[in-house]
């Protein structure tokens, strides 16, 4: 029985590994919010999103198969839901019946498995409730064909047919069994038989006439012969009873892979119903294949940022088709950190097969996504700031491919603005020469301007807005690398003096008077 | 004797089964075929229970202990306590060795025991059984002999045995099976099966009752059950299935349920305990007896592959009943070789010439040098060829003797109140005096309780005795004078020479030099002569 949810022809593997740098993509994109908001505090979807949306997929197939059954989802959200409580439902109360795969007594294993098996019957009755009244409202192939699964194999006949049998199974006339003589005139070749369910009164009253039967009764302290009852009922019942764990053991696993396809979706439809109830537009994006630069969007957000607030955020469009770099430069604090974890965010989200927090979303699919993010000054550390980021500069580079994305926020800035200029130089010539798309957030003078004098028609400048009065709009519009970085602002605020006043004159001395 | 009236206590061993299932009146006169171990009489009013007196001293008591222990249920031992005297039975059982090399005559003969020994065993405890079971193992039991004899019959002919013994045998089972006995056995067993294997009956298994009925042609139920659950099984499920204990023998409940299903089928069950009554004593008395004698061929067998197995070779010897002039190229002592292939070692092997008018052989050297391993040797491997087994060596040709007499070294022995050199005069006495020209004399070291001058004046005596009675003799001794007497041949075990400690355990034929062996010794620790001047400083 298979069911095809997150792929279209095969099943999600609940141990996926992490990629190597997960920790610093949840760090720097503050995933952590995301997929919190999804689990709603269960550990096990907060597992499964995780994974999910940390191994991006790479197939445009795949996509499409998980936007189309998400938005089933999104559509017939209460239904999902109810399918994925009757899976938990049931995985949970087969685990009350906690012994029973565990006792070595036949009989008492039947027993066990019989009541297991009757509590998935009972779920799949359930199951097929909804797949009669809303399999219709669902058009995706991958709820298409676990509604019509659940209609064909589990219909009603099959259902009543099933309960039947385990009715039969507690043998309360006796275990009928057929024997015959082996060596020694042992009983060998127990079959387990089926009795004729009615007997009419005159077939009764005719075949025992007919028929020589004789009965042998246990003497009432024989103890020994109990037990050796226990055994030759043991022996007729094994071959059942080793169906019946066998099929309690499937079934639980179908409904245990039923619920790990399921996972994901719920967490989807936890994020989907927050955000849109908060009215931050979300949309699904148009996944590209191919080998070009393909990236354009409207109202794209930091989703994270608008899980932590209750106000809405800003959004950002942009269209870098055709484009290797973009390099943003701008005032601080002007929104290029959330404009940047944006765009990491979404990808993620897209390669995953989720919505996006945009108003539209096209791209092509990155093969591995790093961040190099500017770290606080660590204390503890034995290298010098710039050390670190060169160590985890190389430490990406065993990892990249052709097609990979690499934001850079403020790298290599531990140093003088020529320096950090040629390195960041360098790395960048050598990651494009090597196909891999870069984001690049900077102050760096010298390194934008190189680009916009050697590079202007590969690459993209953007620049944090920022009114004439110096205040920022947070939107990130296009616009070539400005002079100074606006420092000025800062200083301002700060330090309450205009920057030309603090510097004519003496020094310290002025500043300390003013 | 009927299989009713049998008392059989759990010491009973299978030997003494074959007899009890035999009958008489089974054997076939018409032919010669008897024994698998003797062709012709031996004189048995000599026949031996206990094992020779020489045994000990040339270890062959651990040696057939090491041999029979492993079919210790068939009391081989005293067949190998006689050694045989009349050269025909030799030769016939040199030809079964020879016979039993062919890989597929062994295994067929081993097969064929092996399935009797099986049926020894359901038919041991068989009146303890209940009603009905105990008449159906007495049938199995039949069926395994059928099919055994049958098999061997057809697999011997195809391997065209040559020995006189086993081509006997073939012959005997040809005739034996298509004797009217035997066909009977066998198509009343046939029969009696097919009908037992067509019962079925049905229990319906509560738990203080069960019921028991014909069957009827009810269905299989499990089969159904699987079908219906068939689309949650999965193919290649490696999960653990639930097991039953498998537990054979009858219970009383089981022995119960018997009873009633002869009741169902009467006419079955009263076929089995008439069969039964007429074939309580199927076994033919020649092939029980086979069984038990050919046991002593394999465990031989069994025994020599062990020390095979590190190299070492069996050969089968000519033997005479004249010709003194007895050689063994690569001997050596089997007692010792099987304790070494234990640890993968393979004994070093020893060659032993006698010709001319040689009998006698001394043999000197240095202490732990090999040469009371060689005095059993040379015991050993005339007692084993004069069983008719094939012994150490990669060729030999051995003397059929009448007696082997020992003289080992024994410690002083308290009780008699003679002295060690009195108690050796003794005993060597005795052996001379019993002795005759086919006799064997192995002697191991003695008078070493008496001066050199007067033991050698005894020890020359004894040679020169020896001599007189003109039969064969090995001694060891530390009197090299004796080593170099007329009708002595001279044999040294030897070491190596620049490192005099060292044994290499090879006798060879070569004049005594006991001497040159000390002043190796005694340079080697720089305590000769001129080095005890020159190290002693005054």
């Amino acid at each position: 029985m298979k069911v095809f949810l997150m792929y279209p022809d095969r099943n999600l593997n609940p141990d996926l590994k992490m990629p190597w740098n997960e920790n610093i993509l949840v760090d720097d994109l503050e995933l952590s919010r995301i997929f919190e908001k999804m689990a709603g505090g269960d550990k096990f979807l907060h597992e499964i999103v995780k994974k999910v949306i940390l191994n991006s997929e790479t197939d445009v197939g795949t996509l499409l198969h998980r936007q189309a059954v998400l938005k089933d989802c999104v559509r017939n959200s209460a239904d999902v839901r109810r399918i994925y409580e009757i899976l938990v439902r049931s995985i949970t109360e087969e685990k009350k019946q906690y012994f029973w795969f565990s006792q070595t007594n036949p009989e008492l294993i039947l027993h066990e498995s019989i009541k297991v098996m009757q509590i998935f019957i009972n779920s799949f009755g359930e199951l097929r409730k909804i797949s009669d009244s809303k399999s219709t409202e669902f058009e995706s192939e991958g709820f298409k064909s676990l509604f019509s699964l659940i209609k064909n194999e589990l219909d009603d006949a099959y259902l009543s047919r099933i309960g039947d049998i385990l009715k039969t199974l507690s043998f309360p006339r006796g275990v009928p069994v057929s024997v015959q003589l082996g060596r020694g005139n042992e009983g060998v070749n127990y079959t387990l038989l089926k009795l004729m369910e009615k007997r009419t009164i005159f077939s009764g009253i005719i075949s025992q006439g007919r028929e020589k039967r004789y009965t042998f009764t246990l003497g009432d302290r024989d103890e020994s012969g109990a037990q050796a009852i226990v055994e030759m009922r043991n022996r007729g019942i094994i071959n059942i009873t080793n169906v019946l764990k066998e099929s309690a053991e499937n079934v639980l696993g179908f409904f245990y892979l039923l619920r790990n396809e399921l996972a994901f979706y719920i967490g989807c439809l936890n994020l989907y119903d927050y955000i849109t109830g908060k009215g931050e537009p979300v949309c699904f994006p148009v996944p590209v294949g191919g080998r070009e630069n393909i990236l354009s969007f409207n109202g794209l957000y930091d989703i994270s940022l608008s899980l932590g607030i209750s106000e809405r955020v800003v959004g950002n469009g942009m269209n870098a088709d055709g484009k290797g770099l973009v390099i943003i430069t701008g005032t601080n604090r002007g929104g290029k950190s959330t404009f940047l974890r944006s765009i990491g965010q979404a990808m993620l989200m897209m390669q995953c097969g989720m919505f996006v927090p945009a108003a539209s979303f096209n791209s092509d699919l990155m093969r591995g996504l790093f961040t190099h993010f500017k770290k606080e000054e660590d204390r503890g550390m034995t290298m010098g700031k710039l050390d670190e980021e060169l160590d985890r500069m190389s430490s990406m580079v065993d990892h990249m491919r052709t097609g990979s994305l690499m934001l850079f926020n403020e790298s290599f800035s531990a140093t003088n603005t020529r320096e950090g200029s040629q390195i960041s130089s360098n790395i960048v010539d050598a990651l494009i020469e090597k196909g891999i798309k870069i984001f690049f957030v900077s102050h760096l003078y010298e390194f934008s301007i190189n680009y916009y004098e050697k590079r202007r028609e590969e690459t993209l400048f953007l620049r944090a807005e920022r009114k004439s009065d110096g205040t920022h709009t947070y939107r990130i519009i296009e616009g070539n690398p400005l002079d100074t970085s606006h420092s000025e602002d800062l200083f301002n605020k700060i330090f309450g003096d205009a920057i030309e006043d603090a510097v004519v004159g003496g020094g310290s001395e002025k500043l300390k008077t003013a | 004797m009927s299989v009713k009236g049998l008392i059989t206590p759990a010491y009973m061993t299978l030997a003494m089964m074959a007899e009890m299932f035999i009958t008489e009146n089974n054997r076939s006169d018409k032919l010669a075929f008897e024994s698998i171990l003797y062709v012709e009489t031996e004189n048995k009013s000599d026949f031996r229970e206990e094992p020779p007196d020489f045994f000990v001293d040339l270890n062959l008591d651990q040696v057939i202990k090491a041999i029979t222990d492993p079919k210790k249920d068939y009391k081989l031992d005293s067949i190998f306590y006689n050694s045989l005297k009349n050269i025909n039975n030799v030769t016939y059982r040199q030809n079964v060795f020879r016979d039993l090399q062919n890989d597929s005559i062994l295994h067929s003969v081993k097969i064929f025991t092996e399935k009797v020994e099986k049926m020894y065993r359901y038919l041991s405890g068989i009146d303890r059984l209940y009603k009905y079971q105990k008449e159906r193992w007495l049938m199995d039991s039949a069926e395994i002999y059928c099919e055994a004899v049958q098999t061997l019959f057809k697999d011997l002919t195809v391997e065209s045995p040559e020995s006189a013994g086993i081509k006997g045998l073939l012959e005997y089972i040809g005739t034996y099976i298509n004797s009217e006995s035997f066909t009977k056995l066998r198509d009343e067993t046939s029969a009696l099966r097919t009908k037992l294997d067509a019962v079925r009956f049905t229990m319906i298994i509560k738990t203080g009752k069960i019921v028991v009925k014909e069957y009827n042609g009810e269905e299989d139920y499990s089969a159904e059950i699987k079908g219906a659950f068939h689309k949650f099984s999965e193919s290649g499920s490696v999960m653990k299935k639930v097991r039953i204990p498998q537990f054979s023998g009858m219970n009383h409940v089981e022995a119960a349920v018997l009873e009633l299903v002869a009741k169902i089928y009467p006419e079955t069950f009263q076929s089995l305990l008439d069969y039964s009554q007429r074939n309580n004593d199927f076994i033919d008395s020649t092939l029980g007896k086979f069984q038990k004698e050919i046991q002593f061929y394999l465990a031989y067998i069994d025994h020599m592959a062990g020390i095979k197995d590190v190299g070492l070779q069996f050969c089968i010897p000519e033997i005479s009943e004249v010709n003194r002039n007895v050689f063994c190229y690569g001997g050596f002592d089997i007692g010792l070789a099987d304790k070494l292939s234990k640890e993968k070692k393979a004994a070093v092997t020893n060659d032993l010439v006698l010709e001319d008018d040689q009998r006698i052989i001394v043999v000197t050297g240095p202490n732990h040098g090999g040469k009371t391993t060689f005095a059993r040797m040379f015991g050993q491997i005339h007692y084993l060829g004069s069983l008719g087994l094939p012994v150490p060596g990669t060729g030999s040709y051995l003397y059929l003797f009448d007696s082997i007499f020992t003289h080992f070294e024994r410690s002083e022995n308290l009780d008699n109140g003679r002295g060690k050199l009195e108690d050796d005069l003794v005993r060597i006495k005795a052996i001379i005096d019993r002795s005759t020209s086919n006799s064997i004399i192995i002697i191991n070291e003695m008078l070493s309780s008496t001066t050199l001058k007067d033991a050698v004046k005894i020890g020359k005596k004894i040679v020169s005795d020896i001599l007189k009675i003109g039969c064969l003799c090995l001694y060891v001794t530390f009197l090299d004078e004796l080593a170099s007497l007329d009708g002595t041949v001279s044999m040294v075990s030897t070491i190596v020479p620049q490192n005099p400690e060292e044994r290499t355990y090879k006798i060879i034929k070569q004049p005594a030099d006991g001497l040159a062996y000390a002043m190796a010794l005694a340079r080697k620790y720089g305590v000769t002569y001129d080095d005890i001047i020159r190290r002693i400083t005054s």
